[in-house]
C-alpha cells in the first residue's frame, strides 16, 4: 500500500484538474488508480487518457508503488 | 541533383551524398496544410523530398496566418493546398508537388499507397483514426503530432512493425477533446511540432539517429519540459 502519490497531468486534464495532484487513497494498480481518479475527478469519465508509471505507459495490471512515477496523457487533438 | 543546394546536409557525415539522393527518392504525403503541416512542408521541401503530396480542403482565414506561416494576407479565401504547393515550387523548384483538394476520408484514402510516409498534420480525430487504420493495412509508416495550448505530442506510427495509434487510444473519447479553435494556442507551437515531425520524416528517410517507435515525446513550451513515454502493442490487430 502506497502513501501519497504525487501525479502529473497534461493537457486538457491539466487545466481542469491542475499540473500536479496528491492522492492519498491507498491504489495497488492502474486499474485502481483510474477508478480513484475517475470518482474523484468526474470530468475524467468519458475522456481517454493514458497512465505512464516510470515514463512507460502501463497497463491496468501494473503494480503502483510509493515511488512510482505517475503522468496521466490525454489525447491531443488541434493541428 | 543540384549538390550546392544541399551542401549543408551532403556534408553531415551521416547523410551525405547517398543520404540526398535517397531524400530526392522519397515521397511524402502531408496531411494538412494548416499549423503542422505548413512547417513540415516548407523543411522537407527545403531538403529536397522528390515528390510531397498536400491534402487539404481548407481555405485560407484571417485567423490561421498567427501560426500557419506560408500565408501572407494576400492568400485569403485562396486554398490551402494550392497555396502551400505554389510556395513549395518557388522555394525549391527541382521537388514535384501533388495537391489534392479534399478531406481525406474513407472513400479516398487509397492515396497513400503512392507514399513512402504519411505525415498526420490534421486537427480532428475522425481523419487520424482513418490514416491510423488505412497505414496498418498498407503497413505505412506515419508521423503523429498533435497540440494543445503550449503542449505538443509528436511519435511514428508503425515503423517497421512497430506501434500504432490505437496501441495508445484504441478509440476515440467519448467525451470532446477541445481543438485549437476552442482553446487557443501559440503560434510556435506547431511550428516546433511540426519542425520535429519533419525531422523524424528526414531520420526515416535517410535511416540516421533514433526514431519516435513506440516512444511518445511529450512536450510543454510553457514549461520547457520535454519527456519520452515508451509504449507497446497493446491492440489486438486484425
Amino acid at each position: 500500500m502506497n502513501e501519497t502519490l504525487h501525479i502529473k497531468l497534461f493537457g486538457m486534464l491539466q487545466e481542469k484538474i491542475g499540473a500536479e495532484i496528491e492522492l492519498n487513497e491507498p491504489v495497488y494498480n492502474v486499474s485502481e488508480l483510474r477508478t480513484v481518479l475517475e470518482k474523484k475527478y468526474i470530468y475524467m469519465n468519458g475522456i481517454n487518457y493514458l497512465v505512464a508509471i516510470n515514463k512507460t505507459i502501463a497497463a491496468d495490471e501494473t503494480i503502483i508503488t510509493n515511488d512510482s512515477e505517475i503522468a496521466i496523457l490525454p489525447p491531443f487533438s488541434g493541428g | 541533383m543540384n549538390t550546392t543546394r544541399y551542401d549543408r546536409q551532403i556534408k553531415l557525415s551521416e547523410i551525405g551524398t547517398e543520404g540526398q539522393l535517397r531524400i530526392q527518392s522519397a515521397s511524402v504525403l502531408v496531411v494538412g496544410a494548416g499549423g503542422l503541416g505548413c512547417p513540415v512542408l516548407q523543411y522537407l521541401a527545403a531538403a529536397g523530398v522528390g515528390t510531397i503530396g498536400i491534402v487539404d480542403n481548407d481555405i485560407v482565414e484571417e485567423s490561421n496566418i498567427q501560426r500557419q506561416v506560408i500565408y501572407g494576407t494576400d492568400y485569403l479565401g485562396k486554398s490551402k493546398a494550392e497555396s502551400s504547393g505554389k510556395y513549395l515550387e518557388n522555394l525549391n523548384p527541382e521537388i514535384k508537388t501533388i495537391i489534392y483538394i479534399f478531406r481525406l476520408t474513407q472513400t479516398n484514402i487509397d492515396i497513400i499507397e503512392k507514399y513512402d510516409i504519411i505525415i498526420d498534420c490534421t486537427d480532428n480525430f475522425e481523419t487520424r483514426y482513418i490514416l491510423n487504420d488505412a497505414c496498418l493495412q498498407l503497413r505505412k509508416p506515419w508521423i503523429y503530432g498533435a497540440i494543445h495550448k503550449y503542449e505538443g505530442q509528436v511519435s511514428v506510427f508503425n515503423y517497421q512493425g512497430g506501434p500504432s495509434y490505437r496501441d495508445l487510444f484504441p478509440n476515440k473519447s467519448e467525451a470532446d477533446i477541445p481543438d485549437c479553435a476552442t482553446v487557443g494556442v501559440l503560434g510556435v507551437l506547431p511550428g516546433i511540432t511540426g519542425m520535429l515531425q519533419a525531422t523524424e520524416c528526414i531520420k526515416m528517410i535517410t535511416g540516421i539517429g533514433d526514431i519516435l517507435s513506440g516512444k511518445l515525446l511529450v512536450f510543454d513550451m510553457l514549461k520547457n519540459q520535454f519527456n519520452t513515454y515508451n509504449f507497446t502493442h497493446q491492440y489486438e490487430r486484425t
